[in-house]
């Protein structure tokens, strides 16, 4: 079982000019990974069977979110790596009540990690003001080992 | 945002008592207001539908299930948590 160790490091400073600590740029931060999105594997073989030109992957960041039942994806990263629409659903913001959102399929693949990881229902949300592309839900982690360690500023997923 | 699935819901909701008898506790696979296969799980239908409509919308559903599912629990979202990706 391949596990991904990932101490954060950061651009910011403290008071007096030094380099923030780990624990304090995990706490910021949260849990980030960089990951990459495509299609689902079924549909580029069919495209390319077609002859259709190919969808090219998104890479970004993402964040692991434990308080997510559900993964989200960037709607524009969605819409860009040529991920299927599969339903669409109500969906809370801080600006919205049950806004009705598109519901996503596709892949995520982690780096450092070997796996692609299949999400067949993520909701397309706008996280680009965030610098993000997804936010890692439950069901994905229902599939995972995750351990945050607050005190060394690192954490460990294991899918 | 425009619905951009509300003709395959509606054919769903307008044909369900109809399309339940035909497919009993079948995931559907609905395009426009055509049915294009019927499906034992929800990701075989996800996974066919993308095959054959790629990037293009398409509804996978129970057949039991023709209104929106509640809306997920997504703190960070519906509390507008600041996320911040670079300190």
């Amino acid at each position: 079982m391949p596990i991904l160790n990932a101490r954060v490091s950061t651009h910011g400073k403290d008071p007096d000019g030094e380099p923030l600590p780990s624990h304090v740029g995990l706490q910021q931060t949260g849990p980030r990974v960089h990951i990459t999105i495509s299609a689902l594997e079924g549909q580029l073989k069919s495209s390319a069977d077609k002859g259709e030109a190919p969808t090219s992957p998104v890479a970004g960041w993402a964040l692991i979110d434990t308080g997510a039942s559900l993964t989200c994806i960037d709607r524009k990263t969605a819409e860009k790596a040529g991920l299927a629409l599969v339903d669409s659903g109500p969906i809370t913001s801080a600006t919205h009540d049950n806004e009705i959102v598109p519901i996503f399929a596709g892949r995520l693949k982690i780096e450092g990690l070997p796996q692609y990881l299949n999400t067949h229902r993520a909701y397309g949300v706008n996280l680009e003001p965030q610098g993000l592309i997804a936010l890692l839900g439950r069901d994905l982690l229902a599939n995972c080992v995750f351990i945050y360690n607050g005190l060394d500023g690192s954490f460990s997923l294991s899918i | 945002m425009t619905d951009p699935l509300k003709q395959e819901k509606e054919y769903l909701k307008s044909h369900q008592v109809k399309l339940a008898e035909q497919y009993p506790g079948k995931y559907l696979l609905i395009k426009d207001a055509t049915v294009h296969g019927a499906f034992e799980t929800y990701e075989q239908g996800v996974i066919e539908g993308a095959k054959l409509f790629g990037a293009s919308h398409f509804l996978v559903r129970s057949v039991l299930q023709p209104d929106d599912v509640e809306a997920p629990s997504i703190p960070a979202l519906s509390v507008g948590v600041p996320l911040i990706a670079h300190p």
